[in-house]
């Protein structure tokens, strides 16, 4: 858990929706006034408020243009945008991740652009950016929509700005353990007008919809606590980087596990610590060191999902929709020829099984605890 | 109550079993599960994290299905 608080305006503004009778979404109530106010904090043209960042990625999906027979370039560490792609009848590629990143490559990224590509998703991986003005030159270049999931990376500086603003669409998540939190819900940005209008054409709709939309707007509850924890989550941040920090230089000490490295012009708004397992290479069995990071007491994770997302069964059985195939597997319109396999981003399968995770959204002192925590499961594991 | 502080291969083939039945499941019928079958008292949040732990294994292991909610994946 963070160390997100609840105790500031939070009832004064809930019980104002509730004492209004106007529950659901509202342009001229809390709902307009968080989307003004992340539109004026990310220093964008509009901010869209969704029920959820995954529903605020499916109608990204939908307005960069990908439908049956269409590609979208997905992050192989997550499966989200993936999924995404699947809601829009859409066929998921991967591009590989750098491997002192672990962000998308944008040479993969470049190199998978196919003439089916409509979009390219990437993640701002645990709160590290992406190189994402190289990415959004490839998209540009083979023009399609370049979506950035910052659902890891609320306020998240890269270069001159914040990450969400380089590509055509940023979608922040405000769901239960991220950087701030209203239970559920999200933020689209976006400069442009008619990515606006697409997204918000499907996520609400009268009596009779232009297309198939649906309802992921976001209540006036959830506005009303957004509202108030978008000015404590700055702070939040602050202290989850001295948390960082603290974490980083237990692994900086040590020469079998390696520290993710941080580029120039990149900032940091720290989500979950992670390092590379390599004690493989100096006779450090894994299992040893997972015993030990267990008998610590602290939440550590060893090889987060273990494999890339095209090797989970949505991607490679015919499952996603009642069993009938679609839309990977006997899609009619598609007209490419990308073959879901072993191998597809190397990378991605060799750093994966070896990622050693932690959370390390807490006060500065629980960090100190949870340091204290690892040197003791490696000094455990080396005396072994 | 019964310790849960060291990985086993019973208990956690015991944990898994339970959760693949089960599916999706939470971690206080997998504690009452574990009673009933094995005989093991163990406590919620220690079981949890030894939960955790689980979704580092492979290639059977825990994942997340949704708040406070457990499946088994198998990624062979």
């Amino acid at each position: 858990m963070g160390i997100d608080t609840f105790d500031g305006k939070e009832i004064e503004y809930l019980q104002e929706v509730l004492a209004s009778g106007r529950l659901s979404g509202q342009a001229d109530g809390f709902k307009g006034k968080v989307e003004a106010a992340f539109a004026e904090a990310f220093g964008v043209k509009h901010a869209i408020a969704g029920n959820a960042a995954m529903s605020l990625l499916i109608a990204s999906v939908y307005a960069a243009g990908a439908g049956a027979g269409d590609e979208v370039m997905c992050d192989p560490l997550v499966q989200f945008h993936a999924i995404s792609a699947l809601w829009q009848n859409a066929r998921p590629t991967w591009a590989d991740v750098c491997a002192d990143t672990w962000l998308m490559d944008p040479e993969s990224a470049r190199a998978n652009i196919t003439p089916q590509t409509k979009a390219i998703c990437c993640t701002h991986l645990w709160g590290q950016p992406c190189e994402v003005d190289a990415l959004r030159k490839v998209a540009d270049d083979a023009g399609v929509v370049l979506i950035e999931d910052c659902a890891h990376a609320m306020f998240l500086p890269y270069k001159e700005k914040y990450v969400g603003t380089w590509g055509h669409i940023g979608v922040l998540s405000l769901c239960q353990g991220k950087h701030m939190t209203t239970g559920d819900g999200g933020i689209a940005l976006t400069d442009d007008d008619e990515l606006d209008r697409r997204i918000r054409s499907i996520i609400a709709f009268g009596e009779s919809p232009p297309h198939l939309a649906t309802v992921f707007r976001m209540t006036e509850m959830t506005a009303a606590v957004a509202l108030v924890q978008l000015e404590k989550v700055k702070g939040y941040i602050e202290e989850y980087r001295k948390s960082y920090g603290v974490l980083e230089e237990v692994v900086s000490g040590c020469d079998w596990l390696q520290s993710r490295v941080v580029k120039d012009g990149c900032g940091n708004s720290p989500y979950i610590f992670s390092c590379l397992f390599r004690g493989d290479e100096k006779g450090i069995e894994v299992e040893d060191f997972k015993q030990a990071l267990f008998e610590t007491g602290e939440n550590f994770n060893i090889g987060f999902t273990q494999v890339p997302a095209y090797k989970y069964k949505l991607f490679t059985q015919p499952m996603a929709y009642q069993n009938k195939g679609c839309p990977l597997h006997n899609c009619p319109y598609y007209e490419g020829d990308y073959e879901y396999k072993d191998g597809l981003c190397p990378t991605a399968e060799k750093i994966l099984p070896r990622l050693v995770n932690v959370n390390c959204m807490i006060a500065e002192g629980d960090a100190k605890r949870v340091a204290d925590a690892l040197r003791r499961a490696i000094a455990q594991t080396e005396g072994e | 109550m019964d310790d849960l502080s060291k990985l086993s291969d019973e208990t956690s083939d015991r944990i898994m079993t339970i959760v693949e039945e089960l599916q999706p499941v939470g971690a206080p019928r997998v504690r009452e599960e574990l009673a009933r079958r094995h005989g093991l008292e163990v406590e919620l949040e220690p079981l949890v994290r030894y939960m955790e732990m689980l979704r580092s294994g492979f290639p059977r292991k825990l994942a997340h299905a949704g708040p406070d909610a457990w499946g088994v994946v198998d990624l062979g």
